[in-house]
């Protein structure tokens, strides 16, 4: 449930940057989310369509493309994909480890129609 | 066309979370946030806490819950300003709630502020309040699955406290199983064994709790 706050997040910044540069319609908002994070994507495409209504971003289809979860091993130096939100290095065992990516939450762009367009 | 956004997504929240963090630094409070699932035993921990903590420091209290104000009335009784924080319903506390309630409480006259966070092991994990640190609260009770199935929260926690921990020969509760789950996602995690009731293991967090006030 706590993605209708997130959701609400997105519309407003994606109408908010088209108003920006004048666009008439948002047909895509692309989102990068890290796979440590804990957003459920069917929810907040569902949530969206009812956030959206009456805006500038009524419609709109959102791609929600996932960004790996990297740890890095402090010990064996090593980088290593991360599953299940464990930091543990899959390769050495050790818990000597940062994660590098992962924890990404943003729109990156949008697809918008432009008057002309 | 295509337009380049870059923009957090958390950006409302992470906002007031960091002026919230910014005035209680200058207040010289310390925000503590106390997370898990209902009936994990997150008020009792608190006013034992408050019970070892309080001929030292002046510590408030804000209680978060969907609905009512049992914990406000309860922490009042132990004479702790306290203010209840009814969320109407939504699943969390976002930082804006707490920069609503600050103003209610003397910050000058306060060293500790607890938040007793909604009962709930997912969602208010995502939500940073302007906390210097959290804790997470997991009962034997719920069992020791609860980490490996409801990661985020105890992945971003300072602390977890087994609570309950009384209870352990009731329960088939493999602590160590819990205490390596946690590590395994948070490997700086401090972990404590505790029983609010009976009082074991209430010292050691207790003395964490201070060092981390130095800290923070």
């Amino acid at each position: 449930m706590h993605e209708l706050p997130v959701t609400t997040s997105i519309c407003h910044i994606a109408v908010e940057e088209a108003q920006r540069i004048g666009a008439k319609k948002i047909c895509r908002i692309i989102i990068c989310q890290g796979e440590y994070t804990d957003y459920v994507p069917d929810i907040i495409q569902e949530y969206f369509n009812l956030v959206s209504e009456g805006t500038l971003a009524e419609g709109a289809e959102l791609e929600i493309r996932k960004i790996p979860a990297v740890i890095h091993c402090g010990d064996c130096g090593k980088n290593s994909r991360g599953a299940h939100f464990r930091m543990r290095c899959p390769l050495c065992g050790s818990r000597n480890t940062e994660l590098r990516s992962g924890k990404e939450f943003y729109i990156e762009s949008m697809e918008v129609e432009e008057d002309g367009d | 066309m295509e337009i380049k956004v870059v923009r957090q997504i958390m950006e409302w929240n992470e906002d007031v979370s960091q002026a919230v963090k910014d005035q209680l630094k200058e207040k010289k409070v310390c925000m503590i946030n106390v997370m898990g699932s209902p009936g994990a035993g997150k008020t009792s921990l608190i006013l034992k806490l408050i019970e070892k903590l309080r001929n030292i420091y002046r510590i408030g209290v804000i209680e978060g819950d969907i609905a009512g104000q049992i914990d406000a009335e309860t922490m009042e009784k132990q004479g702790i300003p306290c203010v209840q924080l009814q969320t109407q319903g939504a699943c969390h506390i976002e930082a804006m709630s707490i920069q609503h309630i600050l103003p209610m409480f003397d910050l000058d006259d306060l060293d500790i502020i607890f938040v007793e966070n909604i009962g709930n092991l997912v969602c208010p994990a995502e939500f940073d309040i302007g906390e210097a640190f959290r804790i997470a609260v997991l009962s034997v009770p719920e069992g020791d699955d609860k980490v490996a199935k409801y990661p985020l929260m105890f992945s971003t926690s300072q602390a977890l406290v087994m609570h309950k921990y009384d209870m352990l020969p009731y329960f088939d509760f493999d602590d160590k199983r819990v205490e390596e789950d946690t590590l395994d996602i948070n490997p700086h995690a401090q972990i404590f064994r505790v029983s609010s009731r009976k009082g074991d293991g209430v010292d050691e967090l207790v003395e964490w709790v201070k060092a981390s006030i130095q800290t923070a």
